[in-house]
């Protein structure tokens, strides 16, 4: 029970954090950042905008915890301070506006710790390393697997989900402006946040969704060398397709 | 790694490295300290450290953990303010130090009894840290498990000593890392002994009684 515990406070952490970044005359550090959760939460209490009330509320929840973040306010890490906005816009959300049960929504912070796990273990989590794939794409995937298994879905499907919303977000170099955690960092947090609620749409879908996985293909590169390993799935997919080709077009390849 | 590693750690902003990782640097000054009245700190910041200090708050986070905050207090935010009425004279020196880690720092610290010390280390990532140099001696511990430094002369049969007193008079400790530098041959060293669980209270005082030894610390986890 120790462990939950930890978790529920985790959680109340974040809920204070949503409050703290809401407020009207906030300012980070360096002033150039500051009062994005209050604009955003006035604007969705109006009439919801074009997002619905869900939506804008949250969008609003992830700005303000990452400007708590940079004014020196109380955060979790989750998974790194720089991308602390995405599952708490998302969780605090559906706890405060749908009514979901906090208990439940304390079990789905395992499963995104699980899945950061995961991604930590074989990749990165960390911004300097990996770019801003390795935080807020982390943070987004993780967020995806807790929104999926709430809405019921089962690991298969949590796993297809951080898959896709961690694909959506490859490839962001990390060079935020004068090297602090708040430009782009702070915006991305919702561009994160409704990557990730975008990939509960598409969980009635039958059968298993490939992810896109191949974005070197157009040309780009990606930055922190091949974090993901999708150097070694492409030389598999390569073997792959080698392996059905016929003999003598496999030759044909190797004239000049 | 545990899932609080990912969903964690509640933390002051802005970042783990810069914000988190220095109030832990700070706190390993302040056990080097331990409960003596602080009268000046002179805290050299380097690579990283110097460009993004004021807007990550490296400087009132490293000032938060020399005062003993740890790295989800609130009070960071205004840790300047709490140095001046406490009466500590701080100054921030942004300099280069050559081969050192880009997120570095050196607190030398000045005591009201006259005593003195130094300490620099790096924040390495994640809120992790590794502190690399106690009073010019080369270190290596991170302050994630209680950590003994001796101070001594370079002398054969020194670490045995050390080592053995504490397997014999205290049978349940286990060394988990030991790390030796000195100056020069037969000058003073220093060897840095990382040992998993609580260390009883007297060990570092026992030890400073055996010969050869000038000085024991224990510096607890952080």
């Amino acid at each position: 029970m120790e462990l939950v515990e930890k978790m529920e406070l985790d959680f109340l952490v974040m809920q204070e954090a949503v409050k703290a970044g809401q407020e009207e005359n906030q300012k980070s550090m360096s002033g150039l950042t500051g009062g994005e959760g209050y604009k955003m939460k006035a604007y969705a209490e109006k009439n919801g905008g074009l997002c619905g009330t869900l939506l804008s509320k949250a969008i609003s929840r992830a700005l303000s915890v990452a400007g708590c973040n940079a004014s020196m306010g109380r955060i979790v890490a989750a998974p790194t301070a720089g991308s602390c906005g995405i599952l708490p816009g998302c969780l605090v959300s559906l706890w405060e506006d749908r009514g979901f049960d906090e208990k439940d929504v304390v079990m789905s912070m395992f499963t995104a710790g699980a899945f950061g796990m995961v991604i930590a273990g074989r990749a990165s989590i960390a911004g300097a390393q990996g770019g801003c794939q390795a935080e807020c794409g982390s943070a987004a995937a993780m967020a995806a697997a807790a929104l999926v298994e709430l809405m019921g879905g089962t690991p298969r499907q949590c796993a297809d989900a951080c898959a896709i919303a961690i694909a959506n977000q490859l490839g962001l170099v990390c060079d935020p402006v004068a090297g602090l955690v708040e430009i782009p960092c702070i915006k991305r947090n919702v561009s994160g946040l409704q990557n990730s609620r975008r990939r509960m749409l598409g969980r009635h879908a039958p059968g298993r969704r490939r992810p896109a996985r191949f974005p070197e293909r157009n040309g780009q590169r990606r930055p922190g060398g091949d974090p993901y390993g999708t150097k070694a799935a492409k030389a598999g997919f390569r073997r792959r397709r080698e392996s059905r080709l016929k003999p003598h077009s496999r030759l044909r390849r190797q004239l000049p | 790694m545990n899932v609080f590693d990912i969903i964690g750690p509640v933390m002051i902003g802005p970042s783990s490295s810069h914000t988190a990782g220095a109030v832990r640097l700070g706190r390993v000054a302040n056990k080097l300290i331990d409960n003596r009245k602080l009268r000046k700190v002179e805290i050299t910041l380097s690579g990283s450290f110097t460009q993004t200090y004021k807007g990550h708050g490296t400087d009132r986070a490293l000032l938060a953990g020399i005062m003993g905050y740890h790295s989800y207090s609130p009070e960071i935010r205004d840790a300047l303010t709490i140095a001046r009425n406490q009466g500590i004279d701080f100054e921030f020196i942004r300099e280069d130090i050559k081969g050192a880690h880009p997120n570095t720092a050196r607190i030398h610290y000045y005591l009201e009894d006259g005593g003195e010390g130094e300490m620099q280390g790096a924040s390495v990532g994640g809120g992790n840290i590794l502190v690399n140099q106690i009073d010019g001696m080369k270190v290596e511990f991170n302050g994630e498990n209680n950590t003994i430094l001796v101070m001594h002369r370079d002398k054969p049969g020194v670490i045995a000593a050390v080592t053995q007193l504490m397997h014999w008079e205290y049978a349940e400790l286990n060394i988990s890392s030991f790390h030796l530098s000195r100056q020069r041959k037969g000058g003073d060293a220093i060897m840095t002994i990382e040992i998993d669980g609580q260390p009883p209270e007297n060990l570092v005082g026992v030890i400073r009684n055996i010969e050869n030894v000038s000085n024991a610390i224990l510096v607890r986890r952080i």
